[in-house]
């Protein structure tokens, strides 16, 4: 079985400090947990949907992942490889040859399109970094990697804003499977595309992923697209992972408060519906200052006393992994984890 | 007489690279009390609709032809000075980006007092009741703190409260509100629907909802318009459309989204027409499984299929 791991993510942390400002000193008045602990794994091929709201680190998570920015504490395994430990090495061969295994889509294809290259250029570059193939075969490769994402020969010599977003975030697309990595980051790849163009993409992401078994990190606050793409589903909270389940068991019986709301929360398209809602009292709180115990606790109505004060630990229910004192299936607070 | 009623809104924008025809022969209605959906994607011409109504459409847009009338009076042929009584009095508008909207430079209780005072001429200390108690009424907490509080200071759920109280204050009658809960999380958004619901029935406002997302007209509205490239596609009853929805666009946009009941969402091919050269006949043919050979060459025009049902597609 762990040889099919292909991501192992452990006790991930990234912490912010935040400084006071001052003339001749500044000194540090609080801390971002915006990342505060959190593990998880891929399989192979498979595809983590990773969830949250604003503020709940889930692209710090990611950035973390990629090397972007270095740690605060926590590993993250790519296959057997400490991924971290190379980024921050020196050795840039290593770091170089790593980065073309673990690639990103960004959130806005506007602007991450260099506008001042051809299409062409865009896609070329990485094999220019890379040279994992032939310098002959850059073009070639580079019209194959076009072809995959559904563009034609003539896009090529563009420039990206001739393009509609849509076709723009299929040209990040190209780029970022141009190196064929085995990881790929989507970071809210469809969020700033209109509605009908968001299934084009999300369809083509699950064609590719078929036909070239990349492994996924699917990050959204869109929960339906999450289930459409994911075969497993993460849910953050400030900093925490609180649920981690499959994705149909997640929607079909969600246990985390938070995992419940944030489902209900969704308006359907279908006007029979009773919406039957919970709504979720006050907003998240600052990760400046997240409150003691469950951070969740404040909102939750289903918080009893030890949820002030001890923070529960996700616990395995069986493939399901929920940090929650509240449990209707099991009394998670006599779980020797939880003592 | 309903309450607004848009016939034939026209409004371009004359360009340097050419005029976009934003909104081109727009026309639908709203009744009192009642909640109607305008959807449509990007270059659709919902906004622009609502901007032309309220006449705060931008240079280099301008309103070329239509009516807007509010009550039976046309508020495209009133002067600048005469729409001023009725824009933010009887007919206001929430936007879609609260932080954009808000004046970052009073404080939230001082710029929904200016609004208070300008339309329901009462003096500082009553104004600043008045607000305190639509804040409270918007579900703003600690709403005499928030009165002093900045725009900057406040999280973008709040902000949009603020927004809301503010369109709200003067008690108008129809308000229209720009994708009010886009920018906002999920569960911010579900806080903030549940207010509208809340305020639209104790006020029985009528509220044109502005929105791509599908999801909150069948839970928010009772009709719908379709926008498509600044043209209406489809109108009718939010059963009916959701239902049997005539128009292939209307179609399409149901089951293209990714829902959470819903099997796989299906695909509509090419994208959102560039509005500098619009396809000619039907905008939407060059991604409609059902065009014909005509479609490209005749305009649809809307027809009332059934009482109080529209469509402009010429499958109809």
């Amino acid at each position: 079985m762990s040889e099919n791991r292909l991501i192992e993510v452990r006790n991930l942390k990234r912490h912010f400090p935040v400084l006071e400002r001052g003339v001749l000193k500044r000194r540090q008045v609080g801390i971002i947990r915006a990342c505060d602990g959190i593990s998880f794994t891929i399989l192979e091929g498979e595809t983590l949907g990773l969830v949250g709201e604003s503020g709940c680190g889930k692209t710090t998570a990611a950035r973390v992942i990629l090397g972007l920015i270095p740690p605060t504490a926590g590993e993250v395994f790519l296959r057997k490889q400490n991924v971290l430990e190379v980024f921050s090495s020196k050795d840039k061969e290593a770091i170089l040859n790593l980065r073309a295994r673990m690639q990103l889509v960004f959130q806005n294809p506007y602007a991450s399109l260099n506008p001042r290259m051809t299409v062409h250029d865009i896609i070329m570059e990485p094999f220019r970094i890379h040279r994992h193939v032939l310098k002959e075969e850059y073009s070639d490769q580079a019209l194959k990697a076009l072809e995959v994402v559904g563009l034609e020969p003539e896009h090529a010599e563009r420039y990206p804003h001739e393009f509609s977003g849509g076709q723009r975030q299929r040209i990040c697309i190209a780029r970022a499977l141009a190196v064929r990595p085995e990881f790929l980051i989507l970071d809210e790849p469809v969020s700033s595309l209109d509605v009908s163009v968001r299934a084009q993409i999300l369809t083509l992401l699950r064609e590719i992923q078929a036909m070239m078994g990349t492994t996924y990190l699917y990050i959204s606050h869109d929960l339906a697209s999450v289930k459409f793409m994911s075969d497993f589903i993460a849910v953050m909270y400030l900093g925490k992972i609180v649920e981690l389940a499959e994705q149909e068991t997640f929607f079909s019986s969600p246990i985390h408060p938070y995992s419940q709301a944030l489902i209900s929360a969704i308006p359907r398209p279908n006007p029979r519906l009773e919406p039957g809602r919970i709504i979720l009292p006050g907003e998240v709180p600052s990760a400046l200052n997240p409150p003691e115990g469950c951070r969740f606790h404040p909102r939750c109505i289903r918080a009893k006393t030890v949820c002030k004060t001890k923070e529960p630990q996700l616990i395995d229910l069986g493939n399901h992994w929920v940090a929650c004192f509240r449990n209707d299936e099991v009394d998670i607070s006599t779980h020797p984890e939880n003592q | 007489m309903r309450l607004l009623e848009v016939k034939d809104l026209a409004t371009y924008f004359s360009t340097e690279a050419g005029t976009v025809k934003a909104v081109d022969g727009v026309g639908f209605d709203v009744g009192e009390g009642e909640v109607v959906g305008l959807v449509g994607e990007s270059g659709s011409g919902k906004t622009v609709t609502a901007l032309s109504i309220l006449r705060v459409v931008p240079r280099p847009g301008m309103i070329c032809r239509g009516k807007a009338l509010f009550k039976g009076t046309d508020l495209l042929r009133k002067s600048e000075r005469e729409i001023q009584s009725f824009r933010g009095k009887h007919v206001a508008m929430i936007f879609q980006d609260p932080t954009t909207s808000l004046n970052p430079t009073l404080t939230c209780g001082e710029q929904v007092a200016e609004v208070v005072r300008t339309h329901k001429k009462m003096g500082k200390s009553k104004a600043v009741e008045r607000v305190v108690e639509i804040f409270q009424s918007v579900g703003l907490p600690d709403a005499a703190l928030v009165f002093h509080k900045y725009p900057h200071q406040l999280s973008g759920g709040m902000r949009q409260r603020v927004a809301i109280a503010r369109a709200l204050c003067s008690d108008p009658e129809l308000v229209l509100a720009d994708e009010p809960t886009t920018n906002l999380d999920v569960t911010t958004q579900a806080q903030v629907l549940e207010l509208m619901k809340e305020l639209k029935k104790k006020l029985n406002m009528s509220i044109l909802l502005i929105t791509h997302d599908m999801g909150i007209v069948a839970e928010m509205c009772s009709r719908v318009v379709v926008l498509y490239a600044g043209r209406v596609c489809e109108i009718g009853d939010v059963m009916s459309v959701f239902e049997s929805p005539l128009h292939p666009y209307t179609e399409a946009l149901l089951y293209a989204v990714p829902s959470l009941d819903a099997r796989k969402p299906r695909v509509i091919p090419g994208s959102i027409p560039d509005m500098l050269n619009p396809p000619s006949g039907c905008r939407f043919h060059p991604r409609c499984v059902y065009a014909k050979h005509r479609c490209t060459d005749e305009v649809p025009q809307l027809k009332e299929v059934e009482p109080r049902r529209f469509v402009a597609c010429l499958k109809h």
